[in-house]
């Protein structure tokens, strides 16, 4: 029996702890038990989603679950999933996965891994006290962001963004030290948002990726068997999750209704062309630090989708 | 060091604005604090040990656990040094930075931490050294 | 090999470390070492990677940065005229008491946890100035040593507090609510305390001389402790009006005692380098075994010594009391030779996912297992309230251990009210959070 340690940092019940728990009953039941992988959720392992790709690459522990955007100090086609505005909703953030997958498998085969599937988080939205659908409401609002397109884009749309750890986000709400966050639903349900803040405004702001890798030696020192066993159960997750997401989003949808949280589905034509001279600009910046390849990619994407970015 | 910090925070507070980047740069910040006052915190004394076994035996016997002592901490000082060292370098020729807007260099804060446990090795090795000589000496 | 015996193995290495006088810190990093290699199979190359990693990672951390600061902190006040400015103002409020002087460790702890988030530097500090003072009025030193080994522990449960930060990160429980909730059960303890002290000292009168006044009044008291008052309305004001998140309070602190001394005119190059000097080796200490203790629980989770256990203690199917029971007896025990910081660290991971199964309110569990945490604190081998109090005072630690027992049991006291009058901590936080 091959046992085989696997990190993330989320909870039990969230998307990427189910998709991954998933992903690891998966592996037992096709493998017929011969190969077993521990699930460590929450960060329990002491990995943050930023050490991942070290510590898979090293060999610390063999599987981990990571987040896109903690990669891009390593390689900026990590940007591309949480690129503002790019995809407008899961099919369209699912060809631009498609499109981009050669150059993320490559990223991890030279890193010394092997990617075995990427899921999606449920499209970011703005969390605040009111709605934020006209520019008056984004200009000057102080929100936390979670990565640095985010905090590029809101800097862009003249909003006052700062950049938190996820541990102080809800003090903050507490305190009114911040006002809004830029954040899915589904971060909202899990950290119980209602708490503090009344609307989610609707803006499709992103899809970003988490990449789940393992290590190149773990993996080809393995049988053939096993190794099939392996892929089959990850083609069988990638599947799952991407499936999983409406499902997600309505059942997030159905929480935050329960909750007398407002879900602001209209943004004023103002707000949306704001939003997109940000996002463009984000976007330009982007394609000249990734250089030609990240150019192709965002041409082939437009041709795709019919649209020119 | 605390300095930096300290403006860091204040800054964060008296504009309404963000340095965008404060968690990311107090965490390098406690990271080198803790790691270069290393030798220095080791060579006063001031990290903890339980002493209360080896305070009933002979002072030529105690130099014995002083031994041991310094040896763990030499094969714990060597480990650390070499895998971050080797972290160190591999961040430099691959010129990972950090994920944020700031895109720190990684070989930068992490050679801090290498330093810190250098000079926590010189310290090491030095107390190894005067013990060792005491043994030798019969100087109890 | 099952969980119980690779634990018992884990702790029997670890003592022999601890007991051969190696630094606690090497001494836990070893332990994982061998562990990972005896169980697990792990070679150098991994173990090492593994051990870098989460040592960077673990002191690394934004949240760990109030630690340094608030020690920081500690040491200006302690060093600057400001700490016997605080001494001369509790005089005429304390002389008429029983006990006199002797409550001024329980109410001076206490208004030291206030402003500062450790019982380390709580002790320390209220002990520097107040062991060799109440030595020279007559006081009897055993209840002197006892009652400040006690009383410096509030640190932790009176806001604000490190190991609150700490358990609020892991818990996913709000911090500001552990604030709240470890106040009156701060002072509950401080209350049995300063009873206790006072029935000794009315019982055995030689215990403790009338304290002299020095022409020290009741007016001039309110403006002595003036200073202090300022600097604890000024941190919790700025926390608790959303100015500063509580990562940040210690910062504010520092901040505010740089401006107390400045104005005094006591600001000078070598009081802040003093002062700094002090607060990083302590914080160094403390960060290093943080970070120890980081790799622990990653080595824990290797081992599945978390999951086995958590089954196994789930699978006595306690009700939710006898669950309580079983912990605090495992937390005393842990507490014999842990610092409180590693304790939460290590064992949370096993123990929250129970308590939550057992429907207990993680807010609550916080309060309780911080004075858990106080109770190991005074407790031998290893009870860094009693290694500060034996650094400034001399007094040999079996001794002061024997001194502080009785305020152990006062604590144990506090925690069985608190267990079954649970809103003594959970009505501060329903009442301003709700
Ligand atoms: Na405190
Ligand atoms: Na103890």
């Amino acid at each position: 029996v091959t046992k085989l340690d696997m990190t993330n940092e989320y909870e039990a019940h969230s998307i990427h702890g189910q998709g991954d728990t998933f992903f690891a009953n998966k592996v037992k039941e096709l493998s017929n038990g011969a190969v077993e992988i521990t699930l460590h959720l929450g960060g329990s392992l002491g990995f943050k989603s930023k050490d991942n790709l070290d510590a898979v690459g090293d060999g610390a522990v063999p599987i981990a679950d990571t987040i896109g955007g903690v990669l891009a100090g390593s390689d900026s086609i990590f940007l591309l999933s949480s690129l503002p505005f790019l995809a407008a909703n899961a099919e369209e953030a699912r060809t631009l996965y498609t499109i981009s997958l050669p150059a993320y498998e490559e990223f991890f085969k030279k890193n010394g891994q092997r990617l075995l599937y990427a899921s999606p988080w449920p499209a970011s939205g703005l969390w605040a006290k009111n709605p934020v659908d006209t520019v008056d409401a984004i200009k000057g609002l102080k929100m936390r962001t979670y990565d640095a397109n985010g905090t590029r884009t809101l800097i862009e749309a003249e909003a006052s963004p700062i950049q938190l750890s996820w541990a102080d986000v809800v003090p903050q709400l507490a305190t009114n030290g911040i006002q809004g966050v830029l954040t899915s639903a589904e971060g909202g349900v899990n950290a119980k948002f209602w708490e503090h803040l009344s609307h989610f405004t609707e803006v499709n702001y992103a899809m970003p990726l988490n990449f789940v890798h393992i290590n190149g030696d773990a993996f080809d020192n393995m049988s053939k068997e096993k190794q099939d066993a392996i892929l089959a159960a990850a083609k069988q997750a990638d599947e799952r999750n991407w499936a999983a997401l409406l499902e997600r989003v309505q059942g997030n949808y159905k929480t935050l209704k329960e909750n007398n949280v407002t879900i602001v589905e209209e943004i004023s034509p103002e707000l949306q062309a704001h939003l997109a001279k940000a996002a463009t600009k984000v976007i330009s910046d982007w394609k000249e630090t990734a250089g030609p390849r990240g150019e192709m990619i965002i041409k082939a994407y437009s041709d795709k989708v019919g649209r020119s970015y | 060091m605390f300095l930096h910090i300290i403006l860091e925070i204040i800054l964060r507070n008296s504009f309404d604005t963000s340095t965008f980047v404060l968690d990311e740069f107090v965490g390098y910040a406690v990271a080198s604090l803790a790691f270069l006052a290393l030798g220095e915190t080791f060579h006063k004394r001031a990290l903890i040990e339980v002493t209360i076994l080896k305070d009933n035996f002979s002072k030529r016997n105690r130099l014995f656990f002083e031994l041991f002592s310094n040896l763990a901490c030499s094969v714990i000082g060597s480990i650390l040094f070499y895998y971050i060292g080797r972290s160190v370098i591999n961040h430099f020729y691959r010129g990972t930075v950090s994920s944020s807007v700031a895109e720190v260099p990684q070989f930068i804060p992490e050679g801090l931490l290498l330093i810190g446990v250098f000079v926590f090795l010189l310290r090491v090795f030095e107390s190894l050294w005067i013990n060792i000589s005491l043994l030798i000496v019969k100087e109890y | 090999m099952d969980a119980g015996s690779a634990s018992f193995i884990v702790l029997l290495i670890l003592i022999a470390f601890l007991a051969s006088g190696t630094t606690i810190f090497i001494s836990i990093l070893c332990v994982c070492v061998v562990s990972l290699a005896i169980f697990l199979d792990f070679d150098l190359h991994r173990i090492g990677v593994t051990m870098s990693r989460i040592m960077i990672r673990a002191s690394s951390s934004w949240e760990l940065s109030a630690i340094p600061l608030f020690l920081w902190m500690g040491e200006i006040v302690y060093k600057s005229s400001l700490i016997d400015q605080l001494f001369r103002g509790l005089i005429p409020f304390l002389r008429h008491l029983p006990g006199g002087l002797l409550h001024t460790n329980v109410v001076g702890s206490a208004m030291f946890a206030a402003v500062s988030g450790s019982s380390a530097a709580t002790t320390a500090t209220i002990g520097k100035i107040m062991l060799g003072e109440l030595d020279k009025r007559g006081y009897d030193k055993r209840l002197a040593v006892g009652s400040l080994a006690g009383a410096g522990t509030l640190g932790l449960l009176i806001p604000p507090s490190i190991i609150m930060i700490i358990y609020g990160l892991l818990a996913e429980v709000s911090i500001i609510k552990l604030f709240a909730a470890g106040i009156f059960p701060g002072l509950l303890i401080a209350l049995l305390y300063s009873a206790y002290i006072s029935v000794c000292s009315a019982v055995d009168k030689n215990l403790a001389p009338i304290a002299e006044a020095d022409g020290a009044t009741l007016l001039s008291g309110i403006w002595d402790l003036g200073p202090i008052f300022a600097l604890i309305v000024l941190v919790l004001g700025t926390i608790y009006s959303g100015y500063a998140t509580p990562s940040e309070s210690a910062a504010i602190g520092v901040a505010g005692a740089l401006f107390l001394i400045t104005i005094r005119g006591e600001l000078s190059f070598s009081l802040i380098k003093e002062s700094l000097y002090g607060a990083v080796s302590t914080a160094c200490m403390i960060c290093t075994l943080l970070a120890a203790a980081g790799f622990l629980s990653t080595t824990m989770g290797f081992l599945h010594i978390p999951q086995d256990v958590a089954t196994f203690i789930g699978s006595l199917d306690l009700s939710p009391l006898g669950l309580i029971f079983v912990l605090s007896l495992f937390y005393m025990l842990l507490g014999l030779l842990l610092d409180g910081i590693s304790i939460t660290v290590m064992t949370l991971p096993i123990t929250l996912p129970l308590i939550l199964a057992a429907g207990i309110d993680p807010l609550w569990f916080g309060i309780f297992l911080v004075i858990m945490v106080e109770l190991g604190q005074m407790t031998p081998p290893v009870g860094f309230n009693l290694f500060i109090i034996h650094g400034m005072s001399g007094i040999d630690i079996l001794t002061i251990a024997k001194s502080a027992f009785p305020f152990f049991l006062l604590m144990c006291l506090a925690a069985i009210l608190i267990t079954f009058l649970p809103n003594i901590a959970l009505w501060l936080p329903s009442e301003l959070y709700s």
